[in-house]
């Protein structure tokens, strides 16, 4: 089944619930900031522990990663309309932060 | 059997034996700021620094849009953003060891290895110097540093009593970078300056690769946490330095293309990073990491998957087909 497109931050944040991958985020703690500029932008962390995340609005003392990027480039990448790697090569996303906790990102979200 | 610090025997004599053979090397034949390239060779006219097989729009239309001086421009900013990356590495490579060894890191090691981290602390700092002093030989100036390296080793030092992580990742991004360079320069035509500051560059970190890759295969077994961290994340990190070591937009800014397609970065770098031309350079690049993976315990077949969704496949079976 075709996933449906996600329109804003919002919509995203709200189908993280079905998107969370339990198994894969057992055994990690990690606090995920996304700083997100532009018109419609938002700044929040995604708080993985050990099989739960919670959605925290604004910004946490401590990352263990960050990534920077605008609103519209967020919604691309959460759509799959443009690679991550040309994001960052392109300077449209910058990620910050523990390398293998950074690694997990994708399997703990699908 | 083990000593009291958790280290088998046999691993710590071999990681002392190869150490000290690499100090002896080191004393003989470290690299100078002065004496090892030719630095009063004239730059002849257009200089080629990077083999034009190995530019990254090789292989891709936008070759063909490009006028020859505009090719052996990027030819030069392709290397001078290596060399760039180099400087911005090694730096924090001399300031983080330095703090490691001040704060007693590797105190309950064999001497040897303290000794051996004074000859590496200062072939990376002339490393800097050498790389600093060739981009101005070119009359080019230095990339700004990329901004995945701002914290890394604050964020990446390890779990365990030594800080596995951060040799770990130190010597994959120089191993990676080096192979980068060896194969960019392996063309009669490059620039001899180019090709000496490479071969000299190459002859050191061959010594410090190989330091990294005895301390990892005879410690791995003293941080099970490291170990299955740097099992997970090998593959997307190697992919990640593959992919970021091709080029940078910066240099295609810097050389002004005159045809408007070069201003679409985004198409522009999908293609060059998914040519069919590409993966043939990647799948040269990427084999002796592969061989050290499988032969370290870094690549382990519960984790094959990750390898496959980042392009490994086929290369992993090439070498575990031999292998058997």
């Amino acid at each position: 089944m075709k996933e449906r497109k996600l329109h804003s931050i919002d919509d995203v944040i709200v189908s993280m619930e079905h998107r969370f991958q339990a198994d894969s985020s057992k055994n990690v703690k990690a606090k995920y900031q996304w700083l997100i500029s532009g018109p419609s932008g938002k700044e929040f962390c995604v708080h993985v522990n050990d099989g739960t995340f919670e959605v925290i609005h604004g910004r946490v003392d401590d990352p263990s990663v960050t990534f920077e990027t605008d609103d519209n480039t967020y919604l691309r990448l959460v759509n799959n309309e443009i690679k991550a790697m040309t994001a960052i090569l392109t300077r449209k996303l910058i990620v910050r932060g523990n390398i293998y906790l950074a690694s997990k990102m994708d399997q703990i979200f699908k | 059997m083990s000593c009291s610090n958790g280290i088998n025997v046999d691993n710590l004599h071999r990681l002392t034996t190869v150490t000290q053979r690499l100090i002896a090397s080191s004393e003989k034949r470290s690299m100078s700021t002065l004496h090892d390239h030719p630095w009063d060779e004239p730059v002849t006219d257009s200089p080629y620094l990077r083999k034009r097989e190995r530019i990254s729009i090789y292989g891709t239309e936008y070759w063909d849009k490009a006028r020859e001086e505009e090719i052996q421009r990027l030819s030069m900013e392709e290397t001078i953003t290596w060399w760039s990356a180099f400087i911005h590495l090694e730096s924090l490579v001399v300031e983080y060891y330095m703090r490691q060894l001040n704060n007693g890191a590797f105190n309950d090691l064999p001497a040897v290895i303290r000794d051996y981290m004074t000859h590496f602390i200062k072939e990376e700092l002339v490393h800097t110097l050498v790389f600093k002093k060739s981009i101005a030989y070119y009359g080019s100036e230095i990339y700004p540093m990329p901004d995945f390296l701002r914290s890394f080793y604050d964020d990446n030092a390890g779990t365990g009593k030594y800080p596995l992580m951060a040799v770990y990742l130190t010597m994959i991004i120089e191993w990676i970078a080096d192979q980068y360079q060896r194969l960019d320069v392996d063309a009669e035509y490059v620039h001899p300056m180019a090709k000496k500051v490479v071969h000299e560059h190459w002859k050191e970190e061959m010594r410090h690769i190989k330091w990294g890759q005895t301390m990892i295969k005879n410690l791995i077994h003293t941080d099970p946490e490291f170990k299955c961290h740097a099992q997970e994340l090998t593959p997307v990190y190697v992919r990640q330095l593959i992919d970021q070591g091709v080029t940078n937009i910066d240099c295609f800014d810097r050389v002004g293309f005159s045809d408007p397609a070069f201003k679409d970065t985004e198409t522009l770098l999908d293609t060059v990073l998914y040519s069919e031309h590409r993966q043939k350079l990647n799948s040269d690049l990427i084999t002796p990491l592969l061989h050290y993976f499988i032969t370290s315990e870094i690549y382990d077949e519960s984790y094959r998957h990750i390898w496959e969704m980042h392009g490994f496949g086929n290369d992993l079976d090439a070498l575990l087909d031999k292998a058997s």
